[in-house]
């Protein structure tokens, strides 16, 4: 049985996103490649928000854009299945995966002002793709903009509708992107860091809006960020990743009460350590450049309770503390390996 | 930029600092990655020495006319043939050699050395000082080096000394202008104001510190430079402008041949100006070459 | 989609009253200026600078024609002239007067088109250069038309298959002829196709030696002709000017190349490309609404670096293939020490440069919202 299928066991099948194994590598210096995704399996429910979490490095972004296939063209898929309603969207040829693209699945980034075409306006570009998805007449699909961009918030929408992505501010550039994005009600939106660089009080509206429309037109959220203050706030379960892996993964509730593997414990600390109020970001220990070629646990290097079996035993993603679906991947809570390596403080670490 | 941003991701994870390569393997790795520089390198230095120890090895005149091998073609005893006065071609492309590089050399490095130190200064003097020498630039800039250099070689005289001071004096705007560029977004980097705050004096700062940062691209354009002065001062050659028959340079050379495109004897044409295509191919490889070694290093 | 407008909103009302075809969101008042204050500033500004240039240019020909060591007198009338016949001849040529003196004729005539006489010719400058620009323009024209056709798409191409072998190529091609002397590509052409091939006529000039010219309405040859309905006479103009535009055209290929191809590489790297493909919108419909204009822009205003190419090549290609515009003359001013031809020909160019430049910079922010909007 897959790892996938196992952390499934807890949460209903089938699911609108499941990511079985999903391995993609870069190619590096002479020849070799560098595997940067290393078997990720995650799932995604319908009308869900998970957050994908992680510093920069950890491989967030790419998973993200292999699910819809647009990596680099030098990544390679090594592995692994991309199940959208149950259809495999990785051996899909170009043509097909433009189907989902924008319809189905659609993304958005962070930076939106860099996201739109600086020399059309911005009510165009939302029209665009409106006559992308719909067969609609030219007229029609200016006032469908006009409308997307009501709903979702854009004050005086008829005036913005002719600015330029340079005269619109971060929140309203993001309401655009917002908006182009869900012109063709996509059962899946995935958010690349959507409000990072944005003011604190724009992120919140930012991200309530999103929630509104999630539950309006039945949308589930994959939202990839580091950020926790905002993933505590808005998502339902929460993945971490770590360097290519996925090191723990269950509801937000068990993420932040009973985080169990080492590197979470760090993460969930700094956030409930300093105020509420201010935004924490996570991972200030900016990891730098290594070269990912360990056999075993990514995190051994930096994990305070390293112990025998790391440095070469690949962990396993195994079922930890109470709550349904809430896994880690840390030899910490596996029986295989000998109790009797553990220090008392690893065993009070993994309770 | 995006895909930057993703590869930022994985990028990191090879930067090749973090490799454990020493910098002399750093470099020798960059070297054999760029095959036409070093390919670029090698021509120039064997034209080089070719024409240094060639004369006296063969020693034809190139400047003797042989009447009666005059319009011969590419054989044995001429391997280039032999031009209307009956020189060797290939002997006079190979003491050509030496007054080109001489004037591509002269050239590049007074633009070079005065063009850096004028962009060093007004770039990091700033106020009053920078506007008016960027004013100048720019006034130099309005006319296409060629038409400049040209107008001033006529000017001063038909010789190749003011052809070599004409040409780098309408270089050196090009060097002003990169220099000051660098020394302005290195001027307020965190390292001179580190190496100020400790107690460094402005001129030290600029000299340890902005100065040999802001030279490298200096040199990338002076290998660009080199290639540009042998097309120029060729072009001025060929049209009889600063260097005259019967001095063997390529440009003239390629002017006493232009007559027989009619009648068809081409190596009297082809060849000089072949040299020309190579050489300046070779620097501008060699100034490939050393963009993308200045790059990794 | 109606579903999300509609249910936090009623659908706008039609307005019955416009054209199909036409937006038919109301453009409000304020935004229908096309320039923006800030704008207006930037071009006065603009503008001043060129006419700032200009006056420098004037003094800087002025300082090379005349300051330079070397009596023009002297180049004239040759080493052997006697004492007298020097001086007279430096009062013909006003170099007796002081410095000031000389420059403030030399502007002031420049300001009414006065150029001086040639000493060639003996026909004013300014009328000897009116005559030939027509014909300079008409080769720059074609050629810079046939190097874009070419090395625009060429470019592009190359950036979006990068790295391939046509990537390889282009940049190979780009190379070599970056490297190439202009003189020698001339007469390697004329050589294979006007003598060896006999594919086109030999370089004598705009047309052969029997041919009238059309009658003159733009000076150019090919479309007078045309204009004229003589058909004969137009394919014969274009035979004659087919291997200068095509020696120039291969020049200018290398920098218009490069830049289409480093251009459409930034575009193709942008968020918005990639914003774009998220949208699901094809890689053609992505060069189309995209990656096209934006990757110009940059282009458009490289001309007029490739300008400065082409001035300067023009003397050379005019003078290989006798082609009688500004360039040749210039050759034969130069050739003949024809002081005011010389100062007027630099004049000129320099003059043609920094205008052509502040025209580009000037369309460059109409065409740019992010400059011409603020």
């Amino acid at each position: 049985m897959t790892e996938a299928l196992r952390m499934t066991e807890g949460l209903p099948a089938p699911q609108l996103l499941e990511v079985e194994d999903l391995s993609v590598s870069f190619p590096a210096l002479r020849g070799a490649r560098t595997t940067v995704l290393d078997r990720v399996s995650f799932s995604v429910g319908r009308q869900e928000t998970v957050a994908l979490v992680g510093e920069s490095g950890s491989g967030k972004t790419v998973t993200a854009l292999a699910t819809i296939g647009l990596n680099h063209p030098s990544a390679s898929v090594d592995g692994g299945r991309v199940l959208f309603e149950g259809h495999d969207l990785l051996p899909l040829g170009e043509a097909e995966k433009r189907a989902y693209r924008g319809k189905r699945i659609a993304m958005i980034f962070q930076s939106p002002k860099a996201s739109l075409n600086p020399l059309v306006k911005a009510g165009e570009q939302i029209a665009r793709v409106v006559r992308l998805h719909h067969d609609v007449s030219e007229r029609r699909a200016e006032e469908m903009a006009v409308g997307l961009m009501r709903s979702v918030g854009i004050n005086d929408a008829p005036r913005r509708y002719h600015a330029y992505p340079h005269q619109l501010s971060g929140g309203m550039a993001q309401r655009v992107m917002i908006a182009m994005a869900l012109s063709s009600q996509p059962a899946l939106l995935i958010a690349d860091e959507p409000t990072t660089g944005l003011d604190v009080t724009i992120q919140e509206q930012i991200f309530e809006l999103l929630l509104e429309l999630k539950d309006r037109l039945k949308m589930s959220i994959l939202l990839i960020t580091h950020d926790l203050a905002l993933v505590a706030e808005t998502s339902d379960r929460v993945v971490v990743m770590h360097g290519g892996h996925v090191v723990e993964m269950g509801p937000v509730e068990a993420i932040f009460e009973e985080p169990k593997h080492p590197y979470t414990q760090r993460l969930v600390g700094s956030v409930l350590r300093a105020d509420r109020r201010v935004r924490v970001q996570a991972a200030a220990a900016a990891v730098e450049g290594v070269v990912y070629a360990t056999r075993g646990c990514r995190y051994a290097g930096k994990c305070e309770h390293v112990f025998a079996p790391c440095a070469d035993i690949r962990p396993a993603l195994l079922q930890v503390g109470a709550a349904p679906g809430h896994v880690a991947m840390c030899h910490l809570y596996d029986p295989a390996h000998a109790r009797a390596d553990r220090t008392d403080e690893q065993r009070a670490v993994s309770g | 930029m995006a895909i930057a941003g993703q590869a930022a991701d994985v990028f990191e994870a090879v930067d090749l600092r973090t490799l454990e390569l020493r910098r002399s393997e750093r470099i020798v790795l960059a070297v054999r990655q760029n095959k036409l520089a070093a390919a670029g390198l090698a021509i120039v230095v064997a034209a080089l020495v070719l024409s240094l120890v060639v004369p006296l090895l063969y020693t034809v005149d190139p400047l003797k006319p042989s009447p009666d091998v005059s319009l011969q073609a590419p054989s044995g005893a001429h391997l280039l043939g032999t031009d209307t006065f009956g020189r060797d071609i290939l002997s006079r492309i190979l003491h050509a050699t030496r007054l080109d590089f001489e004037i591509a050399f002269s050239v590049a490095g007074i633009a070079l050395a005065v063009g850096t130190v004028l962009g060093a200064f007004a770039g990091y003097a700033g106020g009053i000082v920078d506007d008016v020498v960027m004013r100048i630039v720019d006034l130099m800039l309005s006319f296409p080096a060629f038409i400049l250099a040209l107008a001033i070689t006529v000017m001063l005289g038909n010789r190749v000394l003011f052809v070599i001071a004409a040409l780098a004096f309408a270089y050196t705007p090009y060097f002003v202008r990169l220099t000051r560029g660098e020394v302005l977004k290195l001027r307020d980097a965190e390292y001179a104001d580190a190496a100020r705050v400790v107690g460094n004096p402005p001129w030290r700062v600029a000299y340890r510190h902005v100065f040999p940062n802001s030279v490298a691209p200096a040199v990338v354009l002076g290998s660009i430079v080199l290639g540009w002065s042998i097309l120029d001062a060729s072009a001025l050659g060929f049209l009889g402008i600063g260097i005259k028959p019967p001095t063997p340079e390529w440009g003239t050379m390629v002017a006493d041949g232009s007559s027989n495109i009619t009648t068809g004897q081409w190596w009297t044409w082809l060849f000089p100006g072949l040299a020309i295509l190579l050489v300046v191919l070779s620097f501008n490889w060699i100034g490939d070459g050393l963009r993308n070694l200045l790059r990794s290093a | 989609m109606e579903g999300v407008a509609a249910s936090l909103h009623p659908p706008r009302l039609r307005d019955p009253g416009r054209r199909a075809g036409m937006t038919s969101i109301a453009l409000p008042e304020r935004l229908r200026a096309r320039v923006s204050a800030s704008m207006t500033r930037f071009l006065a500004r603009r503008v001043a600078l060129a006419i700032l240039t200009l006056w420098l240019v004037t003094i800087a020909v002025f300082v090379i024609t005349n300051i330079l060591p070397g009596n023009p007198a002297l180049v004239r009338l040759g080493p052997f002239a006697s004492k007298a016949a020097l001086h007279a001849e430096e009062v013909r040529m006003g170099l007796d007067k002081p410095l000031p003196e000389r420059y403030w004729r030399f502007v002031s005539g420049a300001l009414h088109g006065d150029l001086g006489i040639s000493f060639k010719t003996e026909r004013p400058v300014a009328r000897d250069l009116g005559d030939r620009l027509p014909a300079t323009v008409e080769l720059a024209c074609a050629a810079t038309v046939l190097a874009c056709l070419v090395g625009i798409p060429l470019g592009f191409l190359a950036a979006v298959r990068r790295n391939s072998r046509l990537d390889h190529a282009v940049r190979s091609i780009a190379g070599v002829s970056a490297a190439m002397p202009i003189f020698w590509l001339g007469l390697m052409l004329a050589f294979v196709f006007a003598y060896q091939l006999k594919w086109a006529p030999g370089p004598v000039g705009r047309l052969g030696l029997d041919d009238t010219p059309p009658p003159s309405v733009t000076g150019f040859y090919t479309i007078d002709s045309l204009l004229a309905g003589n058909l004969g006479l137009f394919a014969r103009s274009l035979e004659y000017l087919a291997l200068p535009a095509i020696t120039l055209a291969i020049i200018e290929l290398a920098p218009i190349a490069k830049i289409a191809r480093s251009s459409m590489l930034e575009i193709l790297d942008t968020e918005y490309v990639r914003a774009s493909r998220a949208m699901g919108f094809s890689g053609w419909q992505i060069f189309k609404q995209d990656a096209l204009r934006n990757a110009l822009i940059p282009l458009f205003t490289m001309l007029g670096i490739v300008l400065g190419y082409l001035l300067a090549g023009n003397v050379i290609v005019e003078t290989v293939f006798s082609w009688p515009g500004v360039g040749q003359y210039a050759y034969g001013a130069v050739t003949s020490n024809d002081f005011n031809a010389i100062q007027g020909f630099i004049l000129m160019v320099a003059t043609i440069y920094v205008v052509l430049n502040l025209v580009i910079d000037l369309l460059y922010a109409l065409i740019d919202p992010r400059v011409r909007l603020g």
